[in-house]
């Protein structure tokens, strides 16, 4: 199977400081990657450089067969940010409605994107009064608005309850079971291993492991996940 | 607590108030234009705000008042020409006495040469003139306002008048005759004709006087005298002023006319009309 | 083009929903009935400064609105990553030109609401001329180049203190260049006149797009002036918005 996006030799420099070194990987389609890795060890940067808004030092990055380009991002591409939040000052359906206007999208995606996410009840009330997991599920929803091929997600469980993450994760799994391609970023072990076909660890800006759960398992004989990616990582 | 505060505050006031022109500062103008941009005209109006409330003030010589009060409203015209009412303060309202009306002529003149369109600067400062009892300069500055844009028509009318005060009533009748030649109005071809008869009248009697005193080398001391010298056969009617007579102090021929308004002499007569 | 006005609704709404835009217009509310005082401290004058006064404070008021705003606005977007779903769905041209509309937009609607307070108190205390009317649009014009002024700073400083700094003394800086130029002028300085002739020419003309000053006493420029004006700053808009594109097309998030 092609892969849908291949990262080549990715590096990424901040001044002095390599945040990112020979990042090679690839995500195949209709697959869940999940990558792992310790506070700082770069997966937002690594996120950030695949969504172009930070451009590497060097190595290049394909989308079926061809370079990236901003249009790819923003016809195929639903990215959800770490720690986002929405304007206040509107409601759900209204920044619906505008994102939907704005990118040409009939009005019926609105309706659909709010009850996949869970938020019909709370359409019209000011994003202000939204719990942490209402915006998280508010920017899935703004994720799923152009019906993109490939969810990149950094994080999308953090700062949640317990229920929370859990109605974050039945939603992956749900939006896999669409055929979506799935990338999302974590430091939590759980997760990665409820959810994930493939994962990746990274530590201090290289890619230390990538293959299912089994490989890393069986390569540090280890019990659980957690053992295996503390060998990994350390 | 409160009454401390309120005595606590009377004290420091009587301790340590500090003389109020020590305050009195208004920033040069260049400064200013800088610093307010195209927000001059507004500039303009907190300092004419300023200045009438400087006229408010308690000074103890009155004429560092003046020129505090001058100056708020120099800036002010300077800053927008088109302040017409600064002029008037400055130059008319604080004006009193000899030596302020002398500022307020001066702050006027400046005033002219920023707004040459509004009439009634030269007619302020004439006004001046009029009170310093100089009433060619007067008369001057009023011609000048009768002929700028909006002007009002007793301007052109009144010029006779101060022509005449000033001794010269030659000047006056050549005025009136210059004005019924651009009057169409046929009211006020009547009125004009009026005035220049009465005008000649006194042109004629002055005329008559000159002759006296060149037949008898002094003064009547009467009107009548012309008559009797027969010089005149008829003392001419004064429809304006209710009859001619001789003012013996400056051998001159008035108008009873005068009389209602009070005497004010010519210019070589002093400053009589000032306080 | 839609995208941007996709960009652009969204930063009005916003906008107007914010509680600095009812802050400025509590705070001019207050303004004008500062300006009937200041008219009535003004006698034989009270018209005249009570327009000015009220032109003057729209304008002021307008500048801390719409700079304020949109600094904040951009900081904001970025900390909360909003910019970033903003990017991820949107090219970056149109972002930025979905900014400048929206504020536009916001700056238009600000004046439309001071316009009919400021001209209520004027038509209540017999100060009206229809000419005023004719200031908004030179206020307009102004405002829309300190939008895009603010733009620039924002997309060239990751931080909004100094974006603001300098929007505001970009303006200041616009506003005193003339009268400089001319006190420069009468000097014999040969080195500084040419640079201050520069600068004057390199900063938006504030002193040619203002009309405060001839409206306040119910005269109007010529309609070539409203023309040449409109079509002036449309073109540094252009060039403002050119630049701002140029820095945030490389800038990374």
């Amino acid at each position: 199977m092609d892969s849908l996006i291949i990262l080549k030799d990715i590096k990424k420099n901040f001044g002095k400081i390599t945040v990112l070194e020979n990042i090679d990987l690839e995500i195949k389609p209709g697959e869940v990657f999940g990558l792992l890795g310790l506070n700082g060890a770069g997966k937002t940067t690594l996120i950030r450089c695949m969504m172009k808004l930070l451009n590497p030092t060097a190595g290049e990055i394909f989308f079926k067969n061809r370079l990236l380009l901003n249009q790819d991002i923003q016809k195929n591409f639903g990215f959800l940010p770490e720690n986002f939040l929405a304007p206040a000052n509107l409601t759900a359906n209204e920044l619906l409605a505008i994102f939907a206007w704005g990118m040409n999208l009939k009005a019926s995606r609105i309706q659909a994107c709010l009850e996949q996410v869970g938020l019909v009840e709370q359409k019209d009330k000011l994003i202000k009064a939204y719990s942490r997991g209402m915006v998280q599920r508010l920017g899935l929803a703004l994720v799923l608005l152009k019906e993109p091929d490939i969810l990149i997600l950094d994080e999308p469980t953090l700062g949640l309850d317990t229920l929370g993450q859990a109605q974050i994760l039945s939603l992956l799994r749900e939006l896999n079971k669409e055929g979506k391609t799935i990338f999302f970023s974590s430091h939590i072990l759980a997760q990665i291993e409820k959810v994930c076909h493939r994962i990746g660890i990274i530590h201090q800006g290289k890619l230390r492991f990538t293959g299912n759960l089994k490989d890393i398992i069986n390569k540090y004989n280890s019990p659980s996940l957690e053992e295996a990616f503390l060998k990994e990582v350390s | 607590m409160l009454g401390f505060m309120f005595f606590g505050s009377r004290v420091l006031e009587n301790k340590f108030s500090l003389k109020k022109e020590e305050f009195f500062y208004v920033p040069p103008l260049n400064y200013l234009k800088v610093a307010s941009g195209s927000f001059q005209s507004f500039c303009a109006d907190i300092f004419y705000i300023r200045g009438i409330l400087a006229i408010t003030e308690q000074f103890k010589d009155r004429m560092s008042w003046v020129d505090w009060v001058q100056k708020n409203f120099e800036v002010a015209t300077d800053l927008d020409p088109k302040l017409t009412q600064g002029y008037f303060f400055a130059g008319v309202v604080i004006a009193h006495g000899e030596e302020g009306i002398k500022k307020g002529i001066q702050f006027l003149e400046r005033g002219l040469k920023q707004n040459t369109k509004e009439w009634q600067i030269p007619y302020w400062i004439g006004f001046n003139y009029y009170q310093l009892g100089d009433y060619l300069k007067a008369v001057e500055f009023y011609e000048q306002a009768a002929h700028l844009p909006d002007a009002p028509g007793f301007l052109k009318s009144i010029q006779p008048m101060y022509y005449y005060r000033a001794g010269r009533p030659d000047l006056g009748l050549l005025y009136l005759q210059g004005l019924r030649n651009s009057v169409g109005d046929p009211k006020q071809l009547e009125w004009i004709e009026e005035k220049l008869k009465w005008i000649q009248n006194i042109v004629y009697l002055e005329d008559k006087l000159k002759q006296f005193k060149a037949l008898y080398g002094y003064c009547p001391e009467r009107i009548e005298d012309l008559k009797g010298a027969g010089l005149l056969e008829e003392i001419p009617e004064d429809h304006f002023g209710g009859g001619y007579y001789l003012d013996t102090d400056n051998c001159r021929i008035k108008s009873k006319f005068n009389l209602s308004q009070g005497n004010k002499e010519a210019k070589s007569g002093g400053c009589k009309g000032c306080e | 083009m839609r995208e941007a006005f996709a960009v652009a609704v969204l930063n009005f709404k916003q906008g107007l929903r914010e509680k600095l835009f009812w802050g400025v217009i509590f705070f001019f509310a207050f303004f004008l009935s500062l300006c009937v005082l200041l008219g009535k401290l003004s006698p034989g004058e009270t018209e005249k400064v009570l327009r000015n006064a009220g032109l003057s404070g729209i304008e002021l008021s307008g500048l801390v609105l719409v700079v304020f705003s949109l600094v904040l606005s951009f900081k904001k977007e970025e900390e909360s990553r909003f910019l970033e779903i903003y990017l991820s769905n949107f090219s970056r041209t149109n972002y930025l030109s979905g900014k400048v509309i929206g504020y536009l937009l916001i700056c238009l609607f600000y004046l439309l609401l001071s316009g009919l307070g400021y001209i209520l108190i004027l038509f209540l205390y017999k100060s009206f001329i229809w000419q005023v009317a004719a200031g908004f649009y030179s206020l307009f014009l102004k405002l829309s180049i300190l939008i895009c002024f603010s733009l620039v700073f924002c997309c060239l400083f990751s931080s909004p203190i100094i974006s603001l700094f300098c929007s505001l003394s970009l303006y200041l800086a616009s506003e005193a260049a003339y009268p400089a130029l001319k006190i420069v002028s009468l000097g014999p300085n040969r080195v500084t006149l040419p640079l201050f002739k520069l600068i004057y020419y390199l900063l938006p003309n504030m002193n040619k797009l203002d009309i405060k000053s001839l409206v306040v006493y119910g005269e109007l420029p010529s309609l070539s002036f409203f023309f040449s004006t409109g079509l002036y700053t449309l073109v540094y808009i252009l060039f403002l918005w050119l630049i701002a594109r140029f820095i945030f097309l490389k800038r990374e998030y």
